[in-house]
């Protein structure tokens, strides 16, 4: 979230995220140092080079049952 | 296997690298002379694997992105120590010298250290690849502001220092080749980032903006055509001054100290003999980078340049903890240490300008002597180092008792190391101030390694271990 205020409040980064061609990079893993499953069945990797937590919830219900044999 | 074997051997391995402790030399010299620059030139012909890298980063993991710049600083520390690929790494420093890009400017280290691995991939292959790429890389890009060489208004830096300082040198074109230069680069730049906050930085990337580069005819070095960057480099390989420049880098760097280069448009080269030998290597070979140093290596005037060179501050710092087996592994300190040349006076990607760094006796001042003095003797009295005691289970093998003994075997196992006869006296002088040695109880073992790591710090403290 506060990743989120710091972009809103700075419009010069807003503009340079417009510029590139892809924020595809964003999403990639920099340098993952640790995995946990938490008890709600998240899985949760440490992105240790963005300073972050990626959060990975499985979608379970997302496939009908009968076509997921 | 005779002694000069192992001493021709040790200056290879200063010069084509960091140097090697006795065990290395020894197993080397079993393969012959030019067995051993083959398996430098070509190190991938010889299957000799790369850094672990995954070891540095599991015990340093901030290093794979380096941010601060001492964290830039061990990352190249780290391969110019542990790279089984000598020669590969001493022509990044080579590069570095010659291509000399700065943090003072770029400001990122990342960029500086990728800059590294460039060096790492084409520096023993084609010059003009490497330049190539050289002119593609973003940190080069930024550090002479070809991302601000547009079509309709050309910047000349990267053109000006491509030719002074990168290939031809002074002297040798004219100020309409620059701007002709410049204008066959207009469009190379670097391609839009995602900004730095909030996740950090993201690599930076090469982007050739056909729109902004000026493809109009130009004129260059007496050719004419609708030349681009590549066009451009292709012309400039070509010219005889171009050989004879990098010719005499490689001598300076290799071989014998020169002037510095600002004066070579005036100063003739210290061996013209040797510098054309070198230039013919290189034509010969088409640019070919390991083809020029085989010829190089291999030459009587390389074999007979035994300390002529004042060390440089990466020499004495890499050297020294190759000899003493210091930061074989990523422990606890690399930080510290790779900030040791810096205090030297060769703060390591962040040379003082476009120019690089002066060498020589310029290396050589107050400050310098007494910082390089003090990190050799610090270490080759640490007689738990492996590299040390590795020199006297030697000695203590040969059951060396008397100080003349102690003193030839010492300088023997630190390089062989030549010295002046003034100096040998010297050391065996002081060497006998507490009589001979004695490896006879535990007690009396424990007593005589100290004492050969204490000799060790005088040899490494005298005015010979300067050179190599």
């Amino acid at each position: 979230m506060w990743a989120q205020w710091t972009l809103a409040a700075d419009p010069e980064s807003v503009k340079a995220r417009n510029r590139v061609a892809t924020l595809e990079l964003e999403w990639r893993f920099c340098y993952p140092t640790a995995v946990e499953i938490d008890d709600k069945r998240r899985i949760i990797v440490v992105d240790q080079q963005r300073s972050r937590l990626h959060v990975y919830t499985k979608e379970k219900d997302y496939v009908e049952p009968q076509f997921n044999l | 296997m005779s002694e000069n074997d192992i001493a021709l051997t040790a200056h290879l391995m200063r010069r084509a690298g960091f140097g090697a402790d006795r065990d290395q030399l020894e197993a080397m010299a079993a393969k012959g002379y030019e067995q051993i620059v083959e398996d430098l030139v070509d190190p991938d012909a010889a299957g000799v694997p790369e850094v672990d890298r995954e070891l540095l980063f599991r015990y340093y993991p901030n290093l794979e992105n380096p941010a601060p710049i001492p964290q830039g600083r061990s990352h190249y520390l780290y391969h110019l120590i542990n790279s089984p690929r000598q020669l590969e790494e001493k022509m990044t420093l080579f590069w570095h010298t010659l291509f000399a890009t700065g943090y003072a400017k770029v400001d990122n280290t990342t960029e500086l250290v990728r800059q590294m691995e460039i060096f790492r991939t084409y520096g023993l292959g084609s010059y003009r690849d490497l330049l190539v790429a050289l002119a593609k890389n973003p940190a080069m890009i930024y550090w002479l502001d070809n991302n601000y060489n547009h079509k309709d208004e050309p910047n000349e830096n990267w053109g000006r220092e491509l030719l002074e300082l990168f290939s031809m040198g002074q002297g040798n074109y004219t100020e309409k080749d620059v701007f002709e230069c410049a204008r066959a680069f207009t469009g190379w730049t670097i391609r839009h980032k995602i900004p730095r906050a909030p996740l950090g930085r993201f690599l930076w990337g090469f982007q050739y903006n056909p729109d902004d580069h000026d493809d109009s005819e130009k004129e260059f070095l007496g050719q004419r055509g609708n030349f681009n960057g590549e066009d451009v480099i292709d012309i400039i390989v070509r010219q005889p001054a171009t050989a004879r420049f990098i010719a005499r880098h490689l001598y300076n760097f290799f071989v014998a100290d020169e002037v510095q280069v600002p004066a070579w448009l005036h100063s003739p080269p210290r061996d013209a003999v040797a510098v054309n030998i070198i230039a013919d290597a290189f034509v010969n070979s088409d640019y070919q980078m390991k083809d020029t140093l085989r010829v190089l290596l291999n030459s009587d005037f390389f074999k007979e340049a035994r300390f002529t060179k004042v060390k440089s501050p990466a020499d004495v710092v890499v050297g020294v903890c190759r000899m003493v087996g210091d930061f074989k592994f990523p422990k606890p300190g690399l930080q510290l240490i790779s900030e040791e040349t810096s205090y030297q006076g060769q703060a390591l990607l962040d040379p003082p300008s476009v120019e690089g760094w002066h060498f020589g006796h310029e290396w050589i001042d107050s400050g310098a002597l007494v910082r390089r003095v003090n990190f050799a003797a610090d270490r080759f009295s640490n007689i738990r180092l492996p590299g040390i005691e590795s020199i006297i289970d030697r000695i203590k093998a040969q059951r060396v008792v008397s100080p003349a003994d102690l003193v030839d075997a010492c300088l023997d196992l630190i390089g062989p190391l030549e010295v002046g006869e003034d100096t040998r006296q010297e050391l065996v002088t002081l060497a006998g101030q507490r009589g001979e040695l004695s490896w006879d109880t535990e007690e009396s073992c424990a007593s005589s390694a100290q004492r050969v790591g204490d000799l060790l710090a005088l040899i490494g403290s005298s005015r010979e271990f300067q050179f190599c």
